[in-house]
């Protein structure tokens, strides 16, 4: 799980880098091409405005010749001359409707150029010059850009992913930290517990008195809870999820079982159980897997359910619905219920914040359906769909 | 009766395609008053046909020096021209077939039309 976070925060970290420079890179990017194209639609522009200069210079010798002469063409340009009544008077191409209101614009592929003349030799008010549009320029400068953007995002990908490794190095550090002192504890923790619960066991065959037996049940419940935490901070810190051990046994019985073993926990805090589990249903898995993934859910219904509260418990060969109508759980920390060290309670009731993370972490391992659903002050329902 | 109303129509037709040259021309040619030069001073001008119509219609009908086209060295040589004469309608055939006679088009020739432009 620890590279899993680890991981999440280094992609996020690097998709949030990356993104926000490409951002920044793209809109320089665009800023550039449209300035680049302005410059070479302004060039062809002035080699137009250019020509219209030399054409209207012709276009007076013709109009001057007394003989029959040519119109002046160009084999770069097309031309036409319209009178002052925008009426066509000559042209060697034919031209589409013009536009008027500009004196330079694209038409398809042709870019059109006006320019009004005066005196008007030939009559000739304004002339028109066009010539195709040459996307050889255009295509040459995409093409570069396309090569220029595609080195920036794989240096700027690189660089991310190294930045982010650099600023996830000290999260890296602290859950390496607590990783081994929960290594730590929970080894120091073992002998202790072992015997304390064997202690406890030996001394539930001795003939007790009632108060006596009432302080032995709380001594084993706690110790339960106990054994029970150092199971889950084992599982996982030795990453017990890839270590399979899979085969098909009865979860009724094991259920059944489960049941039976907190009916201490039950009665300390007078909680109603009723339960419908069906008979002889089998899963494939590891038995001490689901017997975590029971047990953590139990756990957390006794947790955090009221005194005197009620806990539903459905088997079936479909799934497994634990309800309680506990405190439930807030909409807004619904999210964030099955991230580790997440606790809702912040006493001692509240553990360590494991239990939920071991269940989701189970229930991915074995491809089933995790479904929570909770009200404040009303309760929740885990649901494992097999 | 028949040949007399074909020949009022050939002679009506005849009067009227001819008042330009009979009219116009065959005074300006008298005068050595290019008019081919004239029309294309008009043309620089007026730029339209329809303008340059209207403008050779009110220097026909009323001749002032400021509606002459002609250069100053005319004008003194020759004087300002003579109102017209003619009725409107007539003077509008004679002006139109003045266009067309004079039309610029006709000395213009193309080395190549660019028909896929």
């Amino acid at each position: 799980m620890k590279i899993l976070s680890e991981q999440k925060s280094l992609l996020r970290f690097i998709l949030f880098y990356a993104l926000s420079t490409l951002f920044l890179i793209s809109i320089l990017a665009i800023y550039f091409y449209s300035n680049q194209k302005k410059q070479i639609v302004d060039n062809i522009q002035k080699e137009m405005q250019n020509y219209s200069i030399e054409f209207v210079g012709n276009l007076t010798e013709v109009h001057q010749r007394p003989d029959e002469t040519y119109y002046p063409q160009n084999e770069k340009y097309r031309t036409a001359i319209y009178d002052n009544n925008h009426e066509l008077i000559f042209s060697d191409f034919h031209p589409n409707i013009i536009n008027w209101s500009k004196n330079f614009y694209q038409d398809g592929n042709k870019l059109i150029f006006i320019k009004k003349v005066k005196p008007y030799f030939l009559g000739a008010a304004f002339l028109i010059i066009a010539t195709k549009v040459n996307s050889e320029p255009l295509l040459l400068l995409r093409y570069n850009m396309f090569i220029i953007m595609s080195i920036i995002i794989f240096i700027v990908l690189l660089l991310s992913y190294f930045l982010g490794r650099q600023f996830i190095k000290p999260m890296r550090q602290s859950i390496e930290l607590l990783d081994n002192f929960i290594k730590d504890t929970t080894h120091e923790l073992n002998t202790p517990v072992s015997i304390i619960l064997t202690n406890i066991e030996a001394a539930n065959n001795i003939q007790k008195d009632e108060k006596l037996n009432k302080y032995m049940n709380r001594l084993e419940i706690a110790t339960r809870t106990i054994s029970n935490l150092y199971d889950s901070l084992t599982f996982l810190k030795l990453n017990h999820a890839n270590d399979q051990h899979d085969e098909t046994f009865n979860v009724s019985i094991l259920l059944q079982e489960r049941l039976e073993y907190f009916e201490l926990h039950f009665e300390s805090r007078q909680i109603k159980i009723d339960s419908m589990i069906e008979e002889r249903v089998k899963l494939y898995a590891n038995p001490e897997n689901i017997r975590r993934l029971i047990d953590n859910l139990i756990s957390n219904a006794i947790k955090y359910n009221k005194r005197g509260g009620k806990i539903s418990i459905i088997l079936n060969k479909k799934n497994l619905i634990i309800k309680d109508n506990g405190i439930g759980i807030p909409a807004n920390k619904l999210d964030t219920v099955f991230e580790r060290f997440n606790r809702l309670k912040n006493n001692s009731e509240g553990g360590f914040g494991i239990g939920l993370h071991t269940v989701k972490i189970i229930t991915e391992n074995y491809g089933y359906k995790l479904d929570i659903a909770s009200k404040e002050h009303q309760g929740t329902t885990v649901k494992i769909i097999w | 009766m028949v040949n007399i109303v074909i020949t009022l129509l050939i002679t009506t037709i005849f009067m009227q395609a001819s008042s330009f040259k009979n009219e116009c021309m065959r005074c300006h040619e008298k005068q050595n008053i290019p008019f081919e030069m004239i029309y294309k001073r008009y043309l620089i001008k007026y730029s339209s046909k329809s303008t340059i119509k209207q403008a050779i219609f009110k220097m026909c009908k009323n001749p002032t020096i400021e509606r002459s086209l002609v250069p100053p060295s005319f004008l003194r040589r020759y004087g300002i021209k003579q109102a017209c004469t003619l009725n409107d309608k007539d003077l509008y055939n004679a002006i139109e077939e003045f266009i067309n006679f004079y039309d610029i088009k006709k000395n213009i020739q193309l080395k190549y039309f660019d028909e896929n432009f």
